[in-house]
């Protein structure tokens, strides 16, 4: 799965951490996290997608797109 | 607020001052040979040594198995300073990894058992029977487990720290 998480973060000049802080309620995302996502190491569930897409205010379908293997 | 089922962080500090305190104490006995057992029947220098060395393994070895039982299970069962499903998804990594390393352990364990057994017994050695290891059963799986996990968690963690 492609995202532009590192993009949408550029555009709003957000670092990794603060992302993890907004996107978090209180149990919390580690910045790791983030990097994971945002290598693709890590698919985030669909909950904690749709938090990150309201964090930059924009659709699930501009932070998250299938690739043809997935 | 999502939940993970696991007990609070805080338990995984006491799980691993246990460990410690478990670490030291059979360090404590080891050194100070407290179960050691007289042999009467085994004769000579050699012999003598290796009953005696066995023999004060055993207790030791038996409260050291208590100790790291509950300090695994602790760790084990508690979250990571800050959970999330990223770290989740490791546990659930880990654990078949896990089921395939301690069959390979006790392979090894049941080979290295079987030689030392026939050994001994060539030497007539008394209580070679009574042999047990340091780490048994469940202790050893959740210990295995807790090991991995970390190791998993700390290379990932190395792995993903990415510029801001």
């Amino acid at each position: 799965m492609k995202n532009n998480l590192r993009v949408e973060r550029a555009r709003v000049r957000m670092t990794q951490q603060e992302l993890a802080d907004k996107t978090a309620d209180k149990t919390g995302v580690t910045r790791q996290t983030i990097v994971a996502i945002e290598q693709g190491k890590f698919n985030p569930s669909t909950v904690l997608a749709l938090k990150m897409a309201r964090v930059f205010n924009v659709t699930i379908e501009a932070l998250f797109e299938l690739e043809e293997t997935d | 607020m999502k939940k993970y089922h696991l007990l609070d962080h805080k338990w995984q500090k006491i799980g691993f001052a246990i460990f410690v305190f478990g670490i030291a104490l059979f360090l404590i006995f080891l050194l100070n040979s407290v179960f050691t057992f007289q042999p009467t029947q085994i004769e000579g220098l050699v012999e003598n040594y290796k009953l005696r060395l066995f023999n004060s393994m055993l207790v030791p070895s038996a409260l050291l198995s208590f100790f790291l039982a509950i300090a695994f299970a602790l760790m084990a069962l508690s979250q990571e300073k800050q959970e999330d499903e990223r770290i989740v998804e490791t546990r659930h990594q880990v654990l078949p990894r896990i089921v395939i390393l301690y069959i390979i352990v006790l392979a090894i364990r049941f080979i290295a058992l079987s030689f030392v057994q026939r050994l001994a017994a060539s030497l007539s050695y008394a209580y070679v029977t009574h042999i047990t290891g340091m780490f048994t059963g469940v202790t050893a799986f959740i210990g295995y487990y807790v090991l991995f996990f970390k190791l998993s968690l700390w290379k990932q963690n190395r792995e993903l720290n990415d510029e801001e």
